[in-house]
C-alpha cells in the first residue's frame, strides 16, 4: 500500500450462502487519499456489495481490503470511527425530529454536548435544513429526508464516506445542494465513495469511476480517459451502455 | 455509557411516539384484565361459589323442616326462599316452578314429618326395651310410616348440584333422626328411673371438620378470578410485547437504519442493551400498572383485590425474570422474521404459550393430557410463580426453580437471536 492509497482491494469475493454465483469475484482495487471513486453499475452488478464488505456489514469470502491500512476483518471497530456511511434508503427514524436523529447518530460516534449541537446545527444549515431541525422527518419530502440521510453520514467528520446513490429520487434542486455540498467536503480532504445510476452526475463528481457488472470489475480509469479510449462515445452514459449491453437487467 | 444513554433515549422516544403499540402495551391489557376478571369470576363463581336458589316448601312450618332448612342455610350455597311473589309454596307450585326452569331445585316437606318421625322413633325404642324384657312385649312388629321428601330439579342442572343437594337433605335428616332416637331413648329410659327423676344425657360433639385452603402457614387468601386472572393476564401483556420489540426491530432493518447502526463502532451492545433495557422497563411498568389495579381498582367492581402475598422480595424476581424472558423472546422474534406481517404473527405463538400456560383458564380445567403439556411454556413457569407466591405464601428458595426455568429460557432466546444475526452476517 503506497502512502497515498486510503482503500486497497486484494482479490475479493462474495459469494452468498445458497447461491454458485458470485456477487463479486476476485476483484482489485486501490483508491487514492482524497479522490472521489464512483463505482458504477447496472443493478445486480455488486456494487452494494462491495461497499458493504468496506464498511465491514458482511464479511468477504475471500480476499482482503485495508482501509487507512487497517484490515476490515481484523480492525473492524477501528475502521467504522473512520468511516462514514450513506445508505440507499433512508435510514433514518420517522417519528424522530431531524435533530433527535442526529443526536443519536451523533452520540453513538462518541460525540456528545456542544460540539454535537454545533455540528447539527451548522451541517443543517449547510444543506438549507435550519428551519426544519425540530420537524419530524416522517413529514419531510423526499429531498430533505436525503439531505438529513447525508448528514447522518457525515457528522462525525469521517475520512471516508460512502455514498450509495445519494440524490436517488429527489428533486433538481435538491440534488444539486447535494452535488454542491460534497464538492466542498472533498475539497477539505475527505475521500468519496460513491455509487449512482445517474452517470452524468457521477462523470462531473468523480475524478476516477470503475464500471462493475456480473460482480467483475471491467474498466477503471477516469471519466475523460474512459470516453476518449472509447470509439463513437460522446459520454460516461454511452461507455457504459457499450460495455455492459442494453439488456435489461433484475 | 453514551452510547447506550443515546439507545435508551433514542428507544423511549420512538416507543411513546408509537401510539398503536402504547395502546397495546398498556391500554389493552388494562381492559383485558379487567374484563377477564369479571367474566371469568362470574363463571368461577358458577362453579365454586356461587348461591344456588332453592324453593323451599315448608308448609306446616314442621320442625324437621325448619332444621333441614337451617342446615342447607348453614352451607352457604343456597339461597332458599320459600314464596314467589308473595305467595307462599306449596307442592304443586314448587314442582311446576321447577318444571318451568325458573328454579333449580324445589324441596317439599311433607304435613307433619316431625310428628311421623317422633312415632317411627318411639316405636324403634319401645320395640328394643321389650326385645331385652323392659316395657310390655309385642306380639306384632311395629309398623312404621315412612316420611317422603320430595325434591325437584330442574332437568339441566348438574350433577355437582344435585350431588350437593341430596348430600345437604340426607346429612341433616340423619342428625335429625339420630337425635330424636336418642331423645327417645332417655325419654323412655327416664320412666323406669325412681321419684320421677330425670335422665339427662349430654352427647358431646365427636367428630369435627376443620375445613381450610391447603396453604403454608401464615396463610388464608381464597383462590378466586382476581388471584388467577390478574396474574395471568399481566404475563400475557409483558409476552405481548414481543410484537412492538420484534416489530422494531425489523423497522431497523427494513429502513436501512439497522445497516446505519451496524456500521458504528462498538454499537451492537450498546444499542441491543438500550433497546432491551427499555422493553424490561415497559414490562415492569405494566406489572407495577396492572397489579396496582389488582390491589385498588378491581375492588370497586365487587371483586375481591388481588393479595400479592408477603414475600415481596421474590414476586420482584419472578417479575424481573419474566420480563427478561418477554423480551429475550422479542429480540429471538425480531432477529429471525424478515417482515413485519411475521413479527405480527408471533401472536399466535403468544396466545399458543398463554393457552398452554394455563393463563386462559387454570390447568386444573384442562384435560390431563394438556395438562402435561404446561410444562413446556414459560408462561407457565411464570404463572405458577405468581400463584406460589399469592396462594401458597411461598419464598424465594420456593420460586427459584421456576426462575431458573425463566432465565434460562430468556437467556436462551437472547442467544438464539444474536447468533443468528451474526450467522445472517457472515451469510
Amino acid at each position: 500500500m503506497t502512502d497515498n492509497t486510503i482503500i486497497e482491494i486484494i482479490n475479493l469475493s462474495k459469494t452468498y450462502k445458497g447461491s454458485n454465483k458470485p456477487a463479486i469475484n476476485n476483484i482489485s482495487l486501490k483508491i487514492e487519499k482524497g479522490e472521489v471513486f464512483g463505482l458504477l453499475g447496472p443493478n445486480g452488478a455488486g456494487k452494494t456489495t462491495t461497499i458493504s464488505i468496506l464498511c465491514g456489514f458482511f464479511a468477504p469470502s475471500h480476499g482482503e481490503v485495508y482501509i487507512d491500512g487497517l484490515s476490515v476483518t481484523k480492525d473492524k471497530e477501528q475502521i467504522k470511527s473512520i468511516i462514514g456511511i450513506v445508505p440507499q434508503e433512508i435510514a433514518l427514524y420517522p417519528t424522530l425530529t431531524a435533530y433527535e436523529n442526529l443526536q443519536f447518530i451523533g452520540r453513538m460516534y462518541g460525540l456528545k454536548g456542544k460540539v454535537l449541537k454545533s455540528r447539527i446545527t451548522e451541517f443543517m444549515d449547510l444543506l438549507g435544513l435550519d428551519e426544519h431541525t425540530n420537524k419530524k422527518v416522517g413529514a419531510f419530502s423526499g429531498g430533505m429526508k436525503r439531505r438529513v440521510n447525508l448528514i447522518a453520514g457525515l457528522l462525525h467528520h469521517p475520512k471516508i464516506v460512502f455514498l450509495d446513490e445519494p440524490t436517488v429520487g429527489v428533486d433538481v434542486q435538491s440534488r444539486n445542494l447535494i452535488i454542491q455540498y460534497l464538492y466542498e467536503l472533498n475539497k477539505s480532504g475527505t475521500t468519496i465513495i460513491y455509487t449512482s445510476h445517474y452517470l452524468q452526475e457521477a462523470e462531473t463528481l468523480c475524478k476516477r469511476v470503475a464500471f462493475i457488472d456480473n460482480g467483475n470489475i471491467i474498466t477503471i480509469g477516469t471519466p475523460e480517459s474512459l470516453v476518449a479510449g472509447a470509439e463513437a462515445c460522446k459520454d460516461l452514459e454511452s461507455v457504459f451502455l457499450m460495455l455492459t449491453g442494453k439488456d435489461l437487467r433484475d | 455509557m453514551n452510547k447506550f444513554y443515546a439507545s435508551f433515549i433514542k428507544e423511549v422516544l420512538l416507543l411513546i411516539r408509537d401510539r398503536a403499540g402504547i395502546i397495546s402495551l398498556f391500554v389493552m391489557p388494562i381492559i383485558l384484565v379487567f374484563v377477564m376478571t369479571v367474566i371469568e369470576d362470574t363463571a368461577l363463581n358458577s362453579l365454586v361459589d356461587k348461591q344456588i336458589t332453592m324453593l323451599y316448601c315448608n308448609v306446616q312450618n314442621d320442625s324437621l323442616g325448619n332444621i333441614i332448612k337451617k342446615g342447607l342455610n348453614d352451607t352457604k350455597a343456597f339461597t332458599i326462599i320459600d314464596e314467589v311473589d308473595g305467595v307462599k309454596l306449596t307442592k304443586e307450585t314448587t314442582k311446576k316452578l321447577v318444571a318451568e326452569g325458573k328454579y333449580p331445585v324445589g324441596i317439599y316437606i311433607p304435613n307433619g314429618a316431625t310428628d311421623t318421625l317422633k312415632s317411627n322413633a318411639r316405636k324403634v325404642v319401645l320395640k328394643t326395651f321389650a326385645d331385652v324384657g323392659l316395657g310390655k312385649p309385642s306380639k306384632v312388629s311395629p309398623k312404621y310410616d315412612s316420611v317422603i321428601i320430595d325434591i325437584f330439579y330442574d332437568p339441566a342442572v348438574k350433577n355437582a348440584l344435585k350431588a350437593v343437594v341430596d348430600g345437604a337433605i340426607g346429612q341433616h335428616s340423619s342428625i335429625i333422626v339420630g337425635k330424636l332416637i336418642s331423645k327417645m331413648y332417655t325419654d323412655i329410659l327416664s320412666e323406669f328411673l325412681p321419684g320421677g327423676k330425670k335422665l339427662v344425657v349430654d352427647y358431646p360433639q365427636m367428630i369435627s371438620v376443620n375445613k381450610e385452603y391447603a396453604s403454608l402457614p401464615d396463610n388464608t387468601i381464597k383462590p378466586n378470578s382476581t388471584q388467577h386472572n390478574v396474574p395471568s393476564w399481566t404475563l400475557f401483556a409483558m409476552f405481548f410485547i414481543v410484537i412492538p420489540l420484534a416489530g422494531s426491530i425489523i423497522q431497523e432493518k427494513e429502513g436501512g437504519t439497522y445497516l446505519r447502526l451496524m456500521t458504528m463502532p462498538k454499537m451492537f451492545i450498546s444499542t441491543f442493551f438500550g433497546k432491551i433495557v427499555v422493553y424490561i422497563i415497559v414490562c415492569l411498568l405494566q406489572v407495577t400498572i396492572l397489579f396496582s389495579m389488582g390491589v385498588y381498582l378491581i375492588p370497586y367492581a365487587g371483586l375481591p383485590a388481588l393479595q400479592i402475598g408477603t414475600h415481596f422480595d421474590a414476586l420482584v424476581l419472578v417479575v424481573v425474570a419474566s420480563a427478561f424472558a418477554a423480551v429475550g423472546f422479542g429480540v429471538l422474534m425480531g432477529s429471525i422474521a424478515t417482515s413485519y406481517q411475521q413479527a405480527a404473527s408471533v401472536g399466535v405463538i403468544i396466545i399458543i404459550l398463554a393457552s398452554l400456560g394455563g393463563l386462559w383458564m387454570p390447568v386444573y380445567f384442562m384435560p390431563k393430557t394438556m395438562q402435561g403439556m404446561t410444562e413446556f411454556s414459560p408462561l407457565s413457569w411464570s404463572l405458577k410463580s405468581f400463584y406460589d407466591l399469592f396462594l401458597r405464601n411461598a419464598d424465594m428458595k420456593d420460586v427459584l426453580p421456576n426462575v431458573f426455568k425463566i432465565m434460562m429460557f430468556g437467556t436462551g432466546s437472547f442467544m438464539v437471536g444474536f447468533l443468528y444475526k451474526a450467522w445472517k452476517k457472515v451469510k
